[in-house]
């Protein structure tokens, strides 16, 4: 026999579900409803959810919190760039190919900062980051420090109006985030879940207990890797442009994200989602006040570390008590002090 | 038939000699007790065989292959299972998650096969009650059962055992032996740290005593107590 609060969670789940295929209706639906500015927006949305997703992977489950996971945004768009209009690749060939451009960037990037712990992990994969920018300005063919346009062609190979174009985007981002969104939901009930949360809880009884970390970090690395280059390549396509300044953006990749993530609830998969609408949601409404918002921003995620370091994910578990998050999650501040290795 | 030796082991930290060319042997399927005064380096040399520390000379073989260069996951892959004297749960997962890291990663069974196991390893270490608890929240005696869980969920082929009865009510140590008695592969071989003696000369067959860096006496249990060096070291009777 159930009892009350089985049952009351039974509903709670049974409606987002049903809340959920809702969304995916309207969702699916929007483009020939919604404004191109609406497209553009939601675009931005899913690609934000997605690098959410995996700042969030590699710092609230496996102990690899990074400053600098812009690198690899930009890794993508370079990659883009040079696949499809440089080497002259069909563009959707060459959206498909980042990801492998950003695994492989990936691997070197980590056997640099491997030996480096938790705080300066994070700052070896910021240093590593505006070192590559650096070197991106560089690149003859890729504009210099001005960056470059993607010529008609390429802008226009997902579709030649601004509606065909943006409807194409809005469907490939939102592929992509919900694809992160649910990848992250099965990779933490997989095995590997298992592993990225004991490491995360007790390193030396995880070695201990069979677990290859020496393996499985940069696996994990590289996965993300790519998933951020192909985000990096979907804002190319909408912003069609790049630049050193604005593909490895350290502000946009990196800093918003980590804000996103932090208010959202950090080590659920729920948390980057409602993070990232949040965001969204602040800046426009405090997009008349200027740089002002960022402060704004600040003093929220700070607050929220203070009294909820869960974020509105556990503020929700909290007031609901509806786990949307495996029972239990360690805060990003000592997830970082708890990390050793042997 | 021999299933682990070591071999002129010896560990240093720093100017500190804890072991000094340490040797002796384990045969399949044998109860080993190791007993010592506190600080002799009996954790140690559990850290040694599970591969946690390093040692400086000496070498360890284990079911044939050498250990020398093998990392921790590599000794737990062929079938070194222990016990932490200070439990090191994995403090944020349930009871039974940590067990499912052991029967998945170091067992390499499925998730679906692990689960059927570490049912019945919940079942006979007498865990259920708590199986769905983070493991952080447990009190000691539990953690204690929870490392013995662990290891047992790894079906290792030696089980390395560091003071689980310690603080123990003579209950909860019966408990515990019948939990021992009820492990149903005799191939198994255990080396069983423990200061409670009546506790462990119930189980094992075999008492390796540690103290100065060296095996001191090593044998049946009634001998190695009868010995004059190990009575000096516990019962302080002097008769060097
Ligand atoms: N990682 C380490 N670094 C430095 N010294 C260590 C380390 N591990 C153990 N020691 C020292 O080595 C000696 C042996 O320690 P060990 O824990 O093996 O003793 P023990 O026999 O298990 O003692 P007890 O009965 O108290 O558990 C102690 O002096 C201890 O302080
Ligand atoms: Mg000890």
């Amino acid at each position: 026999m159930m009892s009350a609060s089985d049952r009351l969670s039974h509903v709670l789940r049974t409606s987002i579900i049903a809340v959920a295929i809702a969304a995916l209706a309207l969702v699916v639906m929007w483009p020939m409803v919604g404004s191109l500015n609406s497209l553009r927006y939601l675009a931005e949305l899913f690609v934000l959810i997605g690098l959410a997703q995996m700042w969030n992977l590699l710092s609230g489950y496996a102990g690899m919190a990074t400053v600098g996971q812009h690198l690899f945004v930009g890794v993508g768009a370079y990659s883009f760039y040079g696949l499809a209009v440089l080497a002259g690749w069909p563009a959707p060939l060459a959206l498909l190919c980042t990801p492998v451009l950003g695994a492989m960037s990936a691997l070197p990037a980590f056997a640099m900062i491997v030996r480096l712990r938790t705080a300066y992990f994070a700052i070896g994969t910021w240093v590593l980051a505006e070192s590559v920018k650096i070197i991106a300005a560089k690149l003859p063919g890729f504009g210099h420090g001005l960056g470059a346009s993607l010529p008609v062609p390429v802008a226009t190979a997902f579709g030649s109006s601004s509606a065909t174009r943006l409807t194409a985007i809005f469907y490939l981002t939102f592929i992509t985030a919900t694809g992160l969104t649910l990848g992250m939901a099965v990779l933490m009930r997989s095995r590997i879940g298992l592993a990225l949360r004991a490491l995360r809880d007790q390193e030396s009884a995880a070695h201990v207990f069979g677990i290859n970390s020496r393996r499985l970090r940069p696996m994990i690395f590289a996965g993300v890797g790519a998933a951020l280059a192909l985000l990096g390549a979907l804002t190319t396509l909408q912003r069609l442009r790049i630049s050193p300044d604005t593909s490895f953006s350290l502000l946009d990749y990196t800093v918003n994200i980590i804000f996103i993530v932090i208010i959202g609830g950090i080590g659920s998969t729920a948390g980057p989602v409602i993070g990232a609408v949040i965001f969204i949601v602040l800046r426009e409404s405090l997009a008349n006040l200027g740089p002002i918002y960022l402060i704004i921003l600040g003093l929220v995620a700070i607050a929220m570390m203070l009294f909820e370091p869960k974020g509105v994910v556990g503020l929700i578990d909290r007031l609901a008590r509806l786990s949307l998050t495996i029972p239990f999650r360690r805060p990003i501040l000592s997830s970082l002090s708890n990390r050793k290795r042997t | 038939m021999t299933l682990l030796a070591i071999t002129g082991l010896t560990k240093r930290f720093g100017g500190l000699l804890v072991f000094d060319q340490l040797s002796f042997s384990l045969g399949r399927g044998e109860r080993l007790g190791v007993v010592g005064p506190n600080g002799a380096g009996k954790s140690t040399l559990f850290n040694l065989i599970s591969g946690v520390v390093a040692p400086n000379s000496g070498s360890i073989s284990f079911d044939g292959s050498d250990l020398k260069r093998s990392d921790a996951w590599t000794r737990c892959h062929l079938g070194i299972g222990r016990t932490f004297q200070i439990p090191k749960p994995f403090g944020d997962m349930t009871v039974f998650e940590n067990l499912m890291v052991a029967a998945t990663y170091g067992r390499g069974l499925s998730m679906r096969a692990a689960r059927a196991h570490c049912d019945d390893v919940i079942a006979q270490t007498r865990l259920s009650a708590k199986a769905a608890r983070p493991a952080g929240s447990l009190m000691l005696a539990d953690l204690k059962r929870l490392e013995l869980a662990r290891a047992l969920a790894l079906k290792p082929k030696l089980l390395l055992l560091d003071e689980i009865a310690g603080g123990l009510t003579t209950a909860e140590c019966d408990e515990l032996l019948s939990i021992l008695d009820s492990i149903q592969d005799q191939a198994i071989s255990v080396i069983w740290i423990e200061h409670v003696v009546a506790a462990l000369t119930r189980y094992v067959t075999r008492i390796l005593v540690l103290a100065q860096g060296r095996a001191i006496a090593d044998g049946s249990p009634s001998s190695v107590f009868a010995d004059p060096k190990v009575r000096t070291l516990y019962l302080g009777e002097d008769d060097a």
